[in-house]
């Protein structure tokens, strides 16, 4: 085992919400009991529809929302010192990169000064000389040229944008980038440029990476390790090709299913996520899981191990693992086989 | 028999403060009744263009310079207006990304589906029946109960649900639908995806799919008519389109896309970003991009090349492996 650079233990997230017309107080649980490691130079990839709190446990990580319960460590360090802030030096350790890099990029600065300016803020480097040698260096390594320095955000494409919050999120020399649905709002000859790039800058820095996306196969081609969330939960964890080859947990084939162009593969669902304010009872699946049985509505299944390291969420998870034809499970589970 | 529409040599300018562009050049295509045509490019290619072209639905910088645009047989660009919102209403429905900004905010759902209704001369209880009758084909749960409420009260998913319904209403006989699930959630998309499906194995109805999605394309499409720049560079059945592409932007598509059998270290990409319309190679679109590209292309812009009945590329590789 390489050593877990980020540690996530039992980290959970609840909101209080007025709700109706009386003010009714109510607790809204956006993540609950999520725990997993990342290793040092290694990507984790959280996979789930909106509202899964993919985003939620992203923003706990980078000390941006105060965790209701559960611990953060970086590099063995706890995220949080004993005030309660978050430790300055693990802060600069880390650097998001978000979705949309048409509102991420302040349009008044041109590229140069958007990239220079956490090297600025934070002090890391002095004189105009220096700075302007470090930026044309991050942009060399983002792939843009040298005159993108003086032009502004509006004159550039939508990867071009992305490259420069790229460049600005590693100007600091952080060790863990948060990627926040990086390429999800580019095009597709495009997006292959940008997560290429990030694989590059990876395995150049010995970055580690917290990718998190609604795309299954965006999350597979960057991952070695995979967490499934729904309603806040993890639904499955575990190593990519374990989760991904040997699925033991419906959600997850649904969404292998949703993301394969074999039509054959596709697995009935109905519905949609429901409101965390009134989780469903039992498996937070269960209202729109195709196998559902009756246990699924009354007990809340814990994550279970499997043999080679992958963790499920499911009552019916050894069945699945063994494609046993332990009722519906078999149509589930040759289904799953088929691909 | 003839298509249900045929488009010929489009040519669509917009007109933007840095000069006139042709967002659409000499675009043809057809579409048969109860068979599903992909427009499959990326963000200013065009797709949406000749979409709002064929619903004469320009924005009022744009304008249509040449082409034939044919529905059932009628030229709908030498109709007025007037006969194209009848058209619209009746014939050709539209379905946009965002169901939120399709619906009015201000009246129920009952309300919104019923004005389809409205037209012909129907008792109150008789227009009630009908709209829960088309909720219900839409899969919206409890349709009854469902007519008081307003669009924010609805899901992502619903609300497309009731902007499909409206469109149903008048059961069309094309439905155009510019990125119907970008916006929604995987599992959900699936869902809206495979009831237009349904409603078109019902209705008989022709439709237009515009998607980014190759995935969705695959899994949906009869057709597809692959843009760039404007133009189309390869178009023929999904089939044999995916298995064997033939244009150099369309194989670099199709490779770009991760999925989820490959082990690949990384992916295969186009290099650079697509031209501004402003300023467009002389050639072949694509030409500054592509990996093949020969002496002539940067010159001249390809003819097309037919391959068997259906398939049709343009591309002056073709010329050699045709010859």
């Amino acid at each position: 085992m390489t050593h877990a650079f980020v540690s996530v233990r039992e980290l959970t997230k609840e909101y209080p919400v007025v709700t109706g017309f009386l003010g009714k107080k109510a607790t809204l649980t956006a993540v609950s009991d999520i725990s997993f490691d990342i290793g040092e130079g290694k990507t984790f990839g959280l996979v789930g529809e909106s509202g899964s709190g993919k985003t939620t446990t992203a923003r706990m990580i980078l000390g941006a929302e105060p965790a209701t319960s559960g611990s953060v460590k970086i590099d063995g360090k706890p995220l949080m010192n004993e005030k309660g802030r978050v430790d300055p030096v693990l802060r600069r350790m880390m650097q998001p990169v978000l979705q949309d890099p048409y509102t991420s990029l302040s349009p008044r600065m041109c590229v140069g000064h958007i990239i220079d300016e956490p090297l600025r803020t934070q002090k890391l480097l002095s004189g105009e000389r220096a700075l302007a040698q470090r930026v044309s260096e991050l942009l060399d390594m983002v792939g843009l040229p040298q005159d993108a320095a003086r032009r502004y955000p509006n004159e550039l494409s939508g990867g071009q944008r992305q490259r420069v919050a790229i460049a600005r999120a590693i100007a600091p020399k952080p060790r863990f980038l948060v990627l926040d649905e990086p390429v999800s709002a580019l095009d597709v000859s495009i997006q292959a440029q940008i997560l290429n790039l990030l694989k590059d800058l990876q395995s150049e820095f010995k970055l580690t990476y917290l990718l998190i996306s609604h795309d299954l196969s965006v999350v597979s081609f960057m991952s070695d390790a995979i967490g499934v969330m729904y309603l806040g939960r993890f639904m499955e964890i575990g190593p990519k090709d374990e989760v991904l080859r040997r699925s033991s947990h419906p959600y997850t084939m649904i969404l292998k299913s949703a993301a394969s162009t074999d039509e054959g593969a596709a697995l009935p669902i109905s519905g949609e996520i429901p409101s965390p304010l009134s989780p469903p009872s039992g498996c937070p699946f269960h209202t729109r899981c195709p196998f559902s049985q009756q246990i699924c509505a009354t007990t809340q299944p814990e994550l279970e191990a499997g043999p080679a390291g992958q963790f499920s969420a499911c009552h019916f998870a050894k069945d699945i693992r063994a494609g046993k034809p332990a009722g519906t499970c078999a149509t589930l589970a040759t289904g799953a086989m088929g691909r | 028999m003839s298509p249900l529409l045929n488009v010929e040599n489009l040519v669509t300018w917009i007109a933007s403060p840095k000069g006139v562009i042709s967002a659409v050049d000499d675009v043809s295509f057809s579409v048969d009744s109860g068979r599903t045509l992909a427009l499959v490019g990326e963000s200013g290619s065009g797709k949406s263009m000749t979409c709002l072209s064929v619903m004469g639905l320009l924005p009022e910088s744009g304008k249509i310079g040449a082409g034939r645009i044919e529905f059932k047989g009628e030229n709908l660009l030498a109709k007025t207006p007037r006969e194209m919102e009848r058209i619209r209403g009746s014939q050709i429905g539209m379905i946009l990304q965002d169901p939120m900004t399709a619906l009015n905010p201000l009246f129920t759902i009952g309300d919104q589906v019923a004005e389809a209704f409205r037209r012909e001369k129907l008792s109150k209880a008789e227009i009630r029946d009908r709209v829960i009758d088309v909720l219900r084909k839409v899969r919206i749960p409890a349709p009854d109960k469902r007519l008081g409420a307003y669009p924010h009260q609805f899901s992502g998913g619903m609300r497309q649900r009731v902007a499909i319904a409206i469109n149903l209403a008048s059961s069309p006989r094309l439905l155009i639908a510019d990125e119907p699930t970008t916006a929604l959630d995987v599992t959900v998309q699936l869902q809206i995806l495979e009831l237009l499906r349904q409603i078109q194995g019902d209705t008989g109805m022709g439709m237009i799919l515009v998607t980014h999605d190759l995935h969705l394309v695959s899994r949906f499409c009869d057709d597809v008519a692959i843009m760039y720049a404007g133009r189309i560079v390869e178009a023929g059945p999904v089939s044999k389109v995916f298995n064997a592409p033939e244009h150099p932007y369309t194989q670099g598509l199709l490779d770009a896309v991760p999925t989820l059998d490959q082990d690949a270290e990384r992916l295969a990409l186009i290099p650079g970003n697509p031209p501004t319309m402003h300023n467009l190679p002389g050639g072949c679109r694509f030409e500054p991009r592509c990996p093949v590209s020969l002496g002539q292309c940067a010159s001249e812009y390809p003819e097309w090349y037919r391959l068997g009945q259906d398939r049709r590329v343009a591309c002056w590789q073709m010329k050699q492996r045709i010859a």
